[in-house]
């Protein structure tokens, strides 16, 4: 190895900073902002007042055992003392529309509803502030931490998005709309990208209207599995998901896809999303909803906007560029 | 938004096909998929009728809905000639879909680009519930050309419940990492929605 090729690599393990780097990341997180009393939200449920706070360790044993227990309420403290005497939860109303039963050595004390913060504290104000309702628990959010891409990674993630736009354009000449997605191989220094799957959009060609380029790529997923070898290593645990969907993998695309297709990434469990033009209204990704930030969801990926001083390194002519837009009301 | 108005008897053809749409659920349990099934209405006849191939297909993406769909696309007989490409007239203005649970987030955006007429469902899906549970895409979000459309949920919704927890229970030995779930217990009580 002579010392220039050294150099080489360090220089692509450098981390650009985040002002350089060309796209941004959204900002997925949801966290409820509750740092005054008539913004925290709340929730039903059970309580009763224990005649004696010596019953207080007889009642929460009762809930281990009855299962009362229910992740709903895992924020809440379930024993409160006040001036009154001790004050128990026993079950949320949205699992339990009826009085929950009570041990009998408190039989008659009575079974009431009360309004309790839905969510824990994330800051140690809204903490004291919840405490007037109900004690919770403190847990802040983890430190938004930005993703920290070293040179060789962003000149690859270009490199995909190039070849990205590229391919788009050549179908448009094809007929279809210039919409294409790719999931390329993981990053792997001094290597070309390479890609595992892409797809354009195929509703001309296969006259269907929901043959997006990112369904037809998760389509395409699940068939190449059935030609891979069944357990390549029975030996190793499988990953979570390894098989067919898009666990840990980064998915490029042209254009930021439909709530059909944003909701169909994550039902597949895809890691990263980097699109190059949002689509205000009709995306999912941003646009028209962020499907990653809304509550309940069960899974969450990162979304990444190629920002538009970036462009220029694609390498795209003011006519490809022009050609690459799609109507604004499409669906992607 | 899901209206969830308990079923009364005038609602009594719709049980009906709600009941062909949960025969297709139990085909699905028996298939040992995730047990979701339905059915597209056409002037009063089933024009298809599908469940749940995730696990199958290796694609998380195919719901019971999305291969019904495919079913009626891939049917000349079904689909307006006219312009099947843009999906304009759209393909399912008359057709009412009856599914045994609320279409997803991913369903409920295809529903609507497609011009479904109406929905009945059986049980909300507080995960990724489409119509309204999660997130309505069925009418609440704005769509610059695609209009929304109704989705009435309560239907079977005791059964639909019922089945879903008697799947997870046992293990999904199809799912790419089956959970041991040997210790868990079937509930039988169902909150109100």
């Amino acid at each position: 190895m002579d010392s220039n090729s050294g150099a080489k690599i360090e220089d692509i393990r450098k981390v650009i900073p985040e002002e350089e780097l060309p796209f941004e990341a959204l900002d997925i997180n949801n966290l409820v902002q509750e740092e005054d009393f008539e913004s925290v939200r709340r929730v039903d449920a059970w309580a009763v007042d224990l005649p004696d706070p010596r019953y207080t360790t007889l009642v929460l044993k009762w809930i281990k055992q009855t299962g009362l227990e229910h992740p709903s309420l895992v924020h809440l403290k379930r024993a409160k003392k006040s001036e009154s005497g001790v004050t128990v939860l026993l079950s949320s109303l949205e699992l339990h529309p009826f009085p929950p039963p009570i041990p009998p050595e408190i039989e008659g004390s009575k079974v009431y509803q009360l309004r309790v913060p839905a969510y824990p504290a994330i800051t140690i104000n809204s903490m004291q502030i919840k405490q007037q309702i109900w004690p919770v628990v403190y847990a802040p959010p983890r430190k938004h931490e930005p993703e920290e891409w070293t040179a060789g990674e962003v000149k690859w993630a270009t490199t995909v998005m190039k070849q990205i736009t590229a391919r788009a354009l050549f179908k448009k000449v094809e007929g279809e709309a210039p919409i294409l997605s790719g999931v390329p191989k993981p990053y792997l220094p001094e290597e070309q990208p390479m890609f595992e799957f892409v797809t354009c959009d195929m509703r001309v060609s296969k006259r269907h209207p929901l043959r997006h380029s990112v369904l037809n790529l998760i389509r395409e997923v699940g068939e190449a599995s059935f030609n891979q070898p069944e357990d390549p290593a029975p030996d190793e645990p499988r990953q979570n998901g390894s098989n067919y969907l898009l666990t840990s993998r980064i998915l490029f695309t042209t254009h930021e896809p439909c709530i059909m297709c944003s909701m169909a990434l994550l039902h597949s469990r895809v890691a990263k999303v980097i699109y190059l033009i949002p689509m205000d209204k009709t995306g999912g990704c941003g646009g028209s909803a962020c499907l990653p930030r809304l509550e309940g969801v069960n899974h969450r990926f990162e979304i990444l906007k190629w920002k538009d001083r970036d462009r220029a390194n694609l390498g795209l002519s003011g006519e490809d560029w022009v050609k690459l837009q799609v109507e604004n009301d499409l669906d992607a | 938004m899901s209206e969830n108005a308990l079923p009364v008897e005038a609602d009594e053809i719709h049980l009906h096909w709600m009941r062909e749409a949960m025969n297709m659920a139990e085909d699905a349990m028996a298939a040992k998929e995730v047990p979701v099934g339905c059915v597209f209405v056409r002037g009063n006849k089933i024009i298809a009728k599908a469940r749940n191939r995730t696990n199958q297909l290796r694609n998380a993406t195919r719901h019971a809905e999305l291969e019904a769909i495919d079913d009626i696309l891939s049917n000349p007989s079904l689909t307006s000639q006219d312009d099947a490409v843009s999906g304009y007239p759209y393909l399912l203005k008359d057709t009412i879909l009856y599914v045994t649970v609320e279409p997803c987030i991913m369903c409920a955006s295809a529903l609507r680009q497609l011009g479904i007429r109406e929905v009945y469902y059986g049980c909300e899906n507080g995960k990724f519930g489409g119509c309204g549970s999660v997130l309505g895409v069925n009418q609440e979000i704005v769509h610059p050309i695609h209009p929304g459309y109704q989705a009435h949920g309560g239907y079977l919704r005791d059964e639909a419940i019922m089945i879903l927890r008697k799947f997870y229970i046992t293990e999904n030995t199809n799912a790419p990492v089956p959970k041991n779930k040997a210790n868990r217990i079937l509930k039988t009580e169902i909150p109100p929605p």
